[in-house]
């Protein structure tokens, strides 16, 4: 149990170092020989090395795999904090959450275990909300973004191969109307990320370089007051409902 | 099938010379509008301290998608359609409210008044949304009756749900007087929640379901639009008029305009007879139960945005401007044909022949006025209050492309894109604006050493200052008139 803690941990450490080396190369394209590199890689071969050895190989993967997401969302958090904004900023949150839904799905398939599939299932859409939030506000100012698109093509891609395992995972545990309230959620913090985007500035930050377009200035706050709104109701009814039928059982 | 024929009849009607008149100022400028190229400068661009009008904005794109090209740059009618066309699709809607409440021959007389109703066929042959608002307003009553039905059922399904919030939010994005209407059905949903639903969880539920997702954003719109209403240095309302007492005439000559005043003299009595007699029979019912009624939320439908004009005048903004009330006179027909001939359920046949004589009267008032109505359609006028393509048809006789020329404009230059790109012209400078032009802005303009320079302006404008300061460098060539329009031709002294 210590070991596989311990590998998990460098494993976690070895993603976060070479996520960070390659962060860098996506923002200005040198190729640096730098320690990130070789220390990254010199984990990831251990982390492989110790699969090859494990008896229970796929639950390893598994907990490697998520691990090395976590850490690379957490370096790239680390990333932005410190340096400012990155090229593909739009792109890789909804990646990192599309690569532990599928991550998840897989565990879930061969586990046959419902509870995985729900996480994955959500994860899956609020990767789909988030990227259908910032996609739509930035082709509505006219900023289309092909690399974008695609990324939200391939979340409903994964989202409906999700849908086809249900005769095998059976329905998901989490309710209906609380996954529609978590998916609005996502879509309004897509289209705050949509804001935060074209103004080219941090939520923090106050200086604003590009002015919003007047109509999107005008719509976004009825639009997220809306989805907000409504998710908030649904979360609500949702948990009235529960009650009401677990009195009623009781 | 009638209903359709009689749309489509209302429609031909509407089409019957509407490119005969030239736009007037509003409609110029609201024509530049629909002709921007994205949505999103559309949208922008056409929210005012009215509303943002997307629904509006939507259906026109989709009929616009319609129009040949060639109608909707070569003339006035193309831009026209849009309006036109939507305001004979209220048509269905306005029978399926009339006969929720009367019965089926009084149903058919309101849809005809409403589909020949002058006033609504003048305003929809304009570029404005106003031919809109009849169907938005008319979406919202019957959804949300629709909706207070199926509470009373207790058997609320989807598409009930779907419709009635697809009206809030049709009313929210549309202006604030779609919005007056939903606030005014606020109480009913509330009361027939109140009376139907004994637990207080199942009513927060309903209530919470209803209206928890659409008063945030409706504060927000309402805020958003009214923010630039309120501050006068940049919307000048002091050109709205005020109600007087002859206000109620005015607004029973809207419903009813032929012929001259019979309307007072026969409909006025009989609606309020049968007003009285309601009122006697709810006269001790308590206010829960007045508001889960749905003629008392109609009637409070038609009426809460007179109200709220009349609030404004006492507190010294008056906005009694009978176009915003084109989407009230559905209801109002509604509303006096339900006063003369109420819709008798079959637990009150017995009592239908009691009524027989007072219904059957105010059935053949109603077809003497809706006859009336049909047989004073005509066509389109083909003036309205300022004619500014005859304006731009004077500059166009003195343009000359191959000298420096410059046109000031006044209002705006964006008030006259359209003309502008009809006839062609590129002019050097193309400027204007609401105020006379500063002595900057004037020696700018003026550095430019212009041949010619056009100048158009309403007639109402005092431009004295202006053609002081031109006179220095320019002689007044020419100065010509169009309806409600001033064009002059300056030309440089040494030319």
């Amino acid at each position: 149990m210590l070991k596989t803690r311990l590998l998990i941990l460098s494993n976690s450490i070895s993603f976060a170092l070479f996520s960070y080396w390659v962060y860098w190369l996506s923002y200005d394209g040198s190729l640096i020989l730098s320690a990130p590199l070789l220390l990254g890689l010199a984990g990831i071969f251990i982390s492989i090395i110790s699969i090859s050895f494990s008896s229970n190989k796929f639950d390893i993967i598994e907990d490697l795999a998520i691990s090395g997401v976590i850490s690379s969302a957490l370096t790239f958090v680390f990333w932005i904090l410190v340096f400012g904004r990155h090229p593909y900023i739009r792109e890789l949150t909804p990646i990192f959450l599309i690569s532990l839904a599928f991550i998840l799905f897989f565990q879930a398939i061969r586990r046959l275990d419902n509870s995985s599939y729900t996480k994955s299932l959500v994860l899956s859409e609020l990767a789909i909300g988030f990227t259908f939030g910032l996609w739509f506000g930035r082709e509505f100012e006219g900023k289309t973004r092909i690399l974008l698109t695609i990324v939200l093509l391939l979340g409903i891609f994964l989202r409906a191969c999700f849908s086809l395992a249900v005769d095998r995972l059976g329905v998901a545990s989490f309710d209906l109307r609380k996954r529609i309230s978590l998916f609005l959620v996502s879509v309004s913090m897509g289209l705050l990320a949509f804001k935060f985007d074209i103004e080219s500035r941090a939520p923090w930050s106050n200086e604003v370089v590009f002015e919003l377009h007047l109509a999107s200035r005008n719509l976004m706050p009825i639009v997220i007051s809306w989805l907000v709104s409504t998710s908030v109701v649904l979360w609500f009814v949702s948990t009235i409902e529960k009650q009401t039928s677990s009195e009623k059982n009781s | 099938m009638p209903l359709l024929v009689l749309s489509f009849l209302s429609f031909a009607v509407r089409l019957w010379g509407i490119g005969d008149a030239p736009f007037w100022i509003n409609e110029a400028d609201n024509s530049r509008l629909l002709l921007y190229d994205t949505p999103r400068d559309r949208i922008a661009w056409t929210s005012s301290s009215a509303g943002l009008y997307l629904g509006d904005i939507l259906i026109r794109d989709i009929i616009l998608f319609f129009v040949p090209d060639g109608t909707i740059h070569n003339g006035e009618s193309g831009l026209r359609i849009p309006s036109a066309f939507a305001c004979s699709l209220s048509i269905p809607l306005v029978y399926k409210l009339a006969s929720r409440f009367c019965e089926n021959d009084m149903s058919w007389l309101v849809t005809i008044s409403w589909a020949f109703n002058p006033f609504s066929i003048d305003w929809s042959q304009q570029v404005y949304t106003y031919g809109m608002w009849p169907i938005w307003c008319t979406f919202l009553l019957l959804a949300t009756f629709r909706f207070s039905s199926s509470i009373k059922k207790k058997q609320i399904r989807l598409h009930d749900w779907a419709f009635f919030h697809l009206s809030m939010i049709l009313a929210i994005t549309s202006n604030l007087f779609i919005l007056i209407i939903a606030v005014a059905l606020f109480p009913h949903v509330v009361s027939t929640t109140i009376l139907n639903y004994q637990e207080n969880r199942d009513r927060l539920r309903i209530f919470l379901c209803a209206y928890g997702p659409h008063i945030i954003p409706g504060l927000i719109s309402t805020y958003i639009t009214l923010k630039p209403t309120l501050d006068p240095s940049v919307n000048d309302n002091s050109w709205m008029p005020s109600a007087d007492w002859n206000a109620p005439l005015e607004l029973m000559e809207i419903l009813f305009p032929y012929p001259e005043n019979w309307e007072i003299i026969f409909i006025g009595p009989l609606t309020i007879f049968g007003l009285l007699k309601n009122l006697q029979r709810i006269g001790h019912a308590s206010p829960i139960l007045l508001f889960q009624k749905e003629s008392s939320a109609l009637f409070l439908a038609g009426t809460l945005q007179l109200f709220c004009f009349l609030f404004m005048q006492l507190l010294g903004s008056p906005s009694w401007a009978t176009r915003y009330m084109l989407h009230l006179v559905p209801i109002w027909l509604v509303l006096v044909a339900m006063c003369i001939s109420p819709k008798v359920g079959k637990t009150n046949l017995e009592n239908r022949n009691k009524k027989l004589s007072f219904s059957t009267i105010g059935t053949l008032v109603m077809i003497i006025l809706t006859i009336s109505t049909i047989l004073s359609t005509g066509p389109a006028t083909d003036m309205r209050w300022q004619d500014t393509r005859g304006a731009w048809e004077l500059i166009s006789e003195d343009y000359d492309d191959t000298e420096v020329q410059v046109v000031l404009t006044h209002p705006t230059e964006y008030f006259y894109t359209f003309y502008l790109q009809m006839f062609e012209m590129e002019p050097d400078l193309f400027v204007g604006g609401w105020d006379d032009f500063t002595e900057e802005e004037l020696s700018e303009f003026l550095s430019m050493d212009p041949d010619s320079i056009h100048r158009i302006r309403l007639e109402t404008h005092d431009d004295s200052n202006l053609e002081d300061s031109l006179a220095e460098n320019y002689y007044l060539s020419r100065e010509s008139y169009s309806k409600g329009m001033v064009v002059q031709h300056w030309v440089r002294l040494n030319g």
